[in-house]
């Protein structure tokens, strides 16, 4: 086996820390290269700090519990401020509705009056 | 911790809005050391932390109790975070804040270990920021939060095969990159 072959293996399974799970080859081959012995070493490190690095959290601002909590706030809560959105909104379509009513019974009026001065 | 949490989650299951608000004081900053770590953003963080309960409040229901709820809460937090990190169209490089807070849990450590480790620990912290999110979302999820290969390609949308190959070639990035830092401050000590 080669040192290439070696050190490839060793990044793929970075965490068998015990020789005995390693294959057979690859036992051989670290037995006598002090290259990959120290490759090894340098692997198994890495894959100590990264699993230490579990243990290290990142606080957040005070701020996010609040925008979460506001997030998952429950339906009864939201509901209401729905219910107002639609109740606006139907009243918008309602208030627009009247006014094109409005304008087109303005228009009619306007025309048959038109209709009767050009009969006349 | 985990008796509490599952009991929170039991509760929460069945409706009990307080139960699921205590779930959520109780996890929100793992959650986000998790999104921070796969963003490497604060704001794509709180971002993907705000969808990650959106979500777990939608389908905590659906929630068999097959696995820990941390462990589906990391799941789904990983998923967030790829989907987001999906929409970036480039990797930001941003430095990390230097009024990061970051808290250290193993109290044990005598001073000198404590320090050599915190060096060691900045200089990977460093290095993970460095490497490209894709690479970076594996070596994180496997080597720090023990996600199965096949947990990793589900997760991030990607095949088991292409998993293997990202998380070895992060894993030979970080090494390479703490190898010369240290070859650098050993040569730079021998010439003191």
């Amino acid at each position: 086996m080669q040192c290439d072959d070696v050190i490839l293996y060793l990044a793929q399974s970075p965490d068998e820390e015990s020789n005995d799970y390693l294959p057979l080859p690859v036992r051989h081959h670290l037995s006598t290269c002090l290259t990959c012995q120290a490759e090894r070493a340098h692997y198994l490190r890495l894959h100590r700090e990264l699993r230490a690095l579990r243990d290290v959290v990142i606080r957040p601002d005070d701020r996010l519990l609040t925008d979460v909590l506001d997030t998952v706030r429950p339906p009864a809560t939201v509901t209401p401020i729905r219910s107002s959105r639609r109740k606006a909104y139907v009243g918008g379509i309602a208030a627009a509705a009247t006014a094109g009513a409005a304008g087109a019974l303005v228009l009619v009026s306007k025309l048959s009056q038109k209709g009767h001065r050009l009969a006349g | 911790m985990s008796k509490e949490i599952d009991s929170l989650v039991a509760k929460a299951k069945d409706g009990d809005h307080r139960a699921f608000e205590e779930l959520v004081r109780e996890t929100y900053v793992d959650t986000y050391t998790l999104a921070f770590r796969l963003t490497g953003d604060p704001e794509d963080a709180r971002d993907v932390v705000q969808e990650v309960y959106l979500r777990v409040h939608k389908s905590l229901r659906r929630f068999r109790g097959d696995s820990q709820f941390k462990t589906w809460l990391h799941r789904i937090t990983a998923n967030c975070a790829s989907t987001l990190l999906g929409r970036r169209t480039k990797h930001r490089h941003d430095p990390m804040p230097e009024d990061a807070p970051i808290a250290d849990h193993n109290p044990e450590l005598d001073p000198a270990a404590r320090a050599d480790t915190g060096v060691l620990r900045n200089q990977l912290t460093e290095a993970l920021r460095g490497l490209p999110p894709k690479l970076s979302a594996v070596v994180v999820l496997r080597d720090i939060y023990d996600f199965s290969h096949e947990a990793i390609a589900a997760e991030l949308g990607i095949s088991e095969s292409a998993a293997k190959v990202r998380l070895h070639r992060a894993r030979k990035r970080l090494r390479e990159i703490l190898h010369t830092q240290q070859d650098s401050e050993e040569a730079e000590a021998n010439a003191v």
